[in-house]
């Protein structure tokens, strides 16, 4: 059946069903093909296909609520509304008299919660933004989908055979087409389609017996913004640079992140920019005040988005789960904290307009350029890969093994790898000045790269 | 949904599996679903959900070349039949290729049926009596400190079905498997910091039993923690918890000896096979069948029985762990270590519960040799690398110990980073105690499953930073 007819008739029952004041629901139905590489070192030869997959999904989750007296309430306290979502099976949504038992259930479970009531959104006024998300390579069929898969593999192994010294380990190739429904009791129906390409990628460079690698995983919602050739020619630099590379010394100073790696540190942000922490009282940040507190600020001052909005990005979206319209939301302006990025539930908590949840993250770029970023009269380490770059959201503190990085001083770049990476993100932004170049990675469009002045850097 | 047996169902996937085999050296199939509960709550909401059932199928034939596979929700019969057959009619099969041993060796081909024994099943209590158990956990956390701002919780029970079914297997196994968490954050003015305590294992509700001890100590570590220092750099006399202990088994000898990295050129570990790579009392196990361990189960995602893998014997590496995929293009030993996320995910060589074995000192002799170190405690993250056998493992915060007492001082967080050999050649004290933590271990940064790791305390030499 297909899906929008099938969430149709589930939608005509639930809007005659008088169990719950409200309800959403979301149908996904997904087809993905997945090609599995490895590369000349196996054992058996010539092995290059170790998997071919074709994944057939779809699913239907219902979220319901419930209005009722919270517990041990006094008299006049309004009522509490509870929620619960599962995804329901398909013979479940075909079969009436198990329909009715598993959403008498799920009434029932969504009144054991007291969370205050906030009300579900109504049909924009505006509709929808339009938003492109989906390429229609990978969308149209199974077999377009196989064949963006194999002119991947094809222009993979082509540009792998261009570099000296580089085999292919391993790659996956996924290329996957989404087709999102939803309703609300509110009167919502919206539906959008999404596509990606995802390419696990391990390089490896030789030279006598020694052997380094270089692993990477690129996802791109269409095929034009996944540049093999270019995400080839870099990965094999870096897997040749670490062949290499001597120890990590031990610093005290200004360090500079760049590519990928970037993108993890500002996670703290994120949660901090959040309506759920500001609701929780466990936010740093205040509306309207500096992000850098009582910090003497010497770098530049951040300005940060989270935009639904941004064409092909993998966090893009016409609407969130909550059917909040997409947008391009504006958080912190120059250092300054502007308002927190709202699902529904929160904004309504707070009494702020909803924003919908938090989409790809945006960083304005600063003016220096990369070249003046690495420029120092002492050493600067220029940091291209880490083991697992993943502060702690509430505190902003981090630790990371370096895979990667060059020590640059009196015009000598020496690749360095070992040791450990530590500061916190909130004391390291108030000297932090950022690249004019910017890159996109996929729910990410910002510098490409991030000077801090003062962290530390434990050598290997 | 419990799958149950000889359905219709059941018979139509047995029936498309001799069909499949027919037309090529290797084929199975592989029926998931589950059951379960997940609440969250903190300080100001709560949540009670029932997680994605992922009701689904994955058929897998090999090709004597490679592997395909089909997988989907669908499980009408008749189009589920439909799709198998048009699905393996796009492949070019031929039952005359060579098959690994491991495809054809018979197990039995009568059923075999487990399940995970529960000293309090999960259905012993209702939802509501579930919601109000971890409402008074909470609120004890809550009420402990005023400088508790808040306290974030997370329970949840899941019992998950597999049916394993090949030519030569027919296999069912159900899996309970339990786990409550608290995040502690205690705030003074702007500085926050927080402290987690966390009950993992496969059974029933008695694995989330918490005594008023160990909430305490969570919440006086949180509360310490206010004052935490940064390390300054460099190599330190250590003594790792049972938790930091396993995450660097975990990252060492754990992915550094998954098979499926072997053919890919990704394993160092591959060159030095029985050779010595740790000290000599070094003992290192991966071992599904513990009872009651997180990652425990009965036979895995391929159908292979579940045994211990001996990894490091008396400081050798002498075993790997592996999948069909691994063992069929290395053609070495199969062991049962072939997961997959979901069924919609791809089966890889994986750990399960990965830990050191007890030595003779106790914890306390560990650290009353310490002169000056630090007992690192609580692992919060870990990463691998296995072809350049670097390892980062992070401990949420270290003591600072100096004549073997505990100074007051602590540090947080604290990295560990350094060459495999290097660290586990540097471990001089093996504790007599053991303990497993469970959490969840990702392939690169994607296919997450529950595993465990621990093993006793440990003494060593690390660089911290």
């Amino acid at each position: 059946m297909p899906q929008r007819d099938q969430l149709t008739r589930f939608a005509a029952v639930l809007e005659h069903y008088q169990g719950f004041p409200d309800w959403q629901a979301e149908q996904r139905s997904q087809r993905s093909t997945q090609l599995f590489l490895l590369g000349e070192r196996a054992a058996l030869p010539p092995v290059q296909v170790e998997t071919r997959r074709v994944v057939a999904t779809s699913s239907v989750q219902l979220q319901v609520f419930n209005d009722h007296p919270p517990r041990n309430a006094q008299p006049e306290t309004p009522l509490a509304r509870g929620s619960t979502k599962r995804v329901l099976l398909e013979e479940e949504i075909n079969d009436p008299t198990q329909l009715a038992y598993s959403l008498e259930e799920m009434a029932f479970i969504a009144g054991l919660i007291d969370n205050p009531s906030y009300i579900l959104p109504a049909p924009p006024a505006n509709g929808y933004p339009t938003v492109a998300t989906s390429d229609p390579a990978l969308a149209r069929s199974d077999k377009a989908r196989a064949q963006a898969v194999n002119e991947v593999r094809e222009r993979l192994l082509a540009a792998i055979a261009h570099e000296p010294g580089i085999t292919l380990s391993s790659a996956e190739l996924f290329a996957t087409s989404n087709d999102i429904a939803f309703r609300n009791s509110r009167g919502i129906q919206a539906s959008r389609s999404e596509t990606s390409l995802f390419c696990d990628l391990v390089l490896l460079a030789h030279a006598g017996t020694q052997v380094a690698e270089y692993h990477t995983a690129p996802e791109r919602r269409r095929l034009d913004d996944l540049p093999i050739e270019d995400i080839v020619r870099r990965a094999a630099s870096y897997a040749r640079d670490t062949l290499r590379t001597q120890p990590t010394p031990t610093h005290a100073g200004p360090v500079v992140i760049s590519g990928e790696a970037l993108v993890d540190l500002f996670s703290p942000l994120i949660f901090h920019t959040s309506a759920q922490a500001a609701y929780q009282g466990i936010s740093r940040f205040t509306p309207g005040a500096s992000i850098y507190g009582e910090q003497v600020v010497t770098g530049d001052r951040l300005t940060l988005f989270s935009s639904a909005l941004l064409p092909y990005g993998l966090a893009s979206a016409p609407f969130d789960a909550d059917g909040i319209p997409g947008q391009r939301v504006l958080l912190i302006e120059d250092g300054m904290f502007k308002a927190p990025w709202a699902e529904q539930r929160y904004a309504d908590y707070l009494h702020i307009p909803p924003t919908g949840s938090f989409a790809n993250l945006e960083i304005a770029p600063g003016n220096h350029t990369l070249h003046d970023l690495l420029h120092s009269d002492g050493p600067v380490y220029h940091l291209v890969a880490f083991a697992w770059l993943n502060p702690d959201d509430l505190t902003g503190d981090f630790v990371a093994e370096i895979k990667l990085g060059y020590r640059i001083e009196h015009g000598q770049i020496i690749p360095i790898k070992g040791g450990s990476l530590s500061g916190n993100l909130f004391e390291a932004l108030a000297e932090a000045r950022f690249s004019r170049e910017t890159q996109f990675t996929g729910s990410y469009l910002g510098p490409k790269a991030l000077r801090l002045e003062s962290l530390t850097i434990s050598g290997a | 949904m419990n799958i149950a047996l000889e359905t219709p169902l059941h018979t139509l996937l047995a029936e498309l599996v001799a069909d499949l085999k027919r037309h090529a050296p290797y084929a199975a199939a592989l029926l998931t679903s589950s059951t379960g509960t997940h609440m969250t709550l903190d300080r100001r909401e709560q949540s009670l959900h029932t997680p994605d059932p992922s009701q689904g199928v994955v058929f897998t034939v090999f090709t004597g070349e490679h592997f395909e596979e089909y997988a989907t929700s669908d499980l009408a019969p008749e189009h589920l039949a439909r799709a198998v057959r048009d699905w393996a009619n796009s492949l070019a099969l031929s039952p005359d290729q060579p098959a690994h041993p491991e495809m054809i060796a018979s197990n039995s081909p009568s059923l075999q049926q487990f399940q995970t024994p529960c000293q309090l099943p999960l259905t012993s209590l209702s939802l509501p009596e579930k919601l109000e158990r971890v409402r008074a956990v909470q609120q004890q956390a809550l009420n402990f400190h005023p400088r508790v701002r808040n306290v974030n919780l997370s329970y949840s029970d899941q019992l998950e079905t597999k049916l394993f079914i090949s030519p030569s297997r027919h296999m069912r196994q159900e899996l309970a498997r339990t786990s409550l968490f608290l995040d502690i954050i205690v705030a003074d003015g702007p500085i926050m910091q927080h402290s987690w305590l966390s009950k993992t294992g496969t059974g029933g509700l008695e694995i989330t039993e918490i005594s008023e001890q160990e909430l305490a100590h969570a919440c006086e570590t949180a509360l310490r923690l206010l004052s935490a220092e940064k390390i300054e750099p460099g190599l330190y006399d250590v003594v790792t918890d049972p938790s930091v202990s396993g995450t660097i088994a975990h990252e060492s000898f754990g992915h550094g000896v998954e098979l499926d990295l072997f053919p890919k050129g990704r394993a160092r570990a591959a060159d030095y096979l029985n050779q010595r790579v740790a000290a000599p009392d070094v003992q290192l196990y991966d071992d599904p069948t513990i009872p009651g361990a997180f990652a425990s189960y009965f036979f895995d995602d391929e159908g292979q029985l579940a045994a211990p893998t001996h990894i490091l014997q008396d400081g050798v590496f002498v075993a790997p762990l592996s999948d069909l995929m691994s063992a069929t293009f290395t053609r070495r030993l199969r062991t049962s270590n072939g997961r997959r996320e979901d069924y919609t995910r791809k089966s890889y060589a994986r750990m399960t519960n990965t830990f050191f074995g007890a030595g003779a000192s106790t914890p306390e002799e560990l650290i009353a040799d310490l002169e000056h170190g630090i007992y690192l405690r609580q692992a919060s993250s870990g990463m691998e690398d296995p072809l350049g056998w670097g390892v980062q493992v992070t401990a949420h915060y270290g003591e600072e110990i100096i004549n073997g007492k505990p100074t007051g001082r602590l540090f947080a967080p604290v990295g560990i980073t350094g060459y495999v050999p290097d660290l586990l050649q540097s471990i001089s004290g093996i504790g007599n105690d053991l303990a497993l933590d469970g959490g969840w271990c990702g392939k690169g940064q994607k296919e997450w499953l529950p595993v465990s790791s621990g093993g006793p305390h440990l003494r060593l030499k690390a660089r911290l930073g």
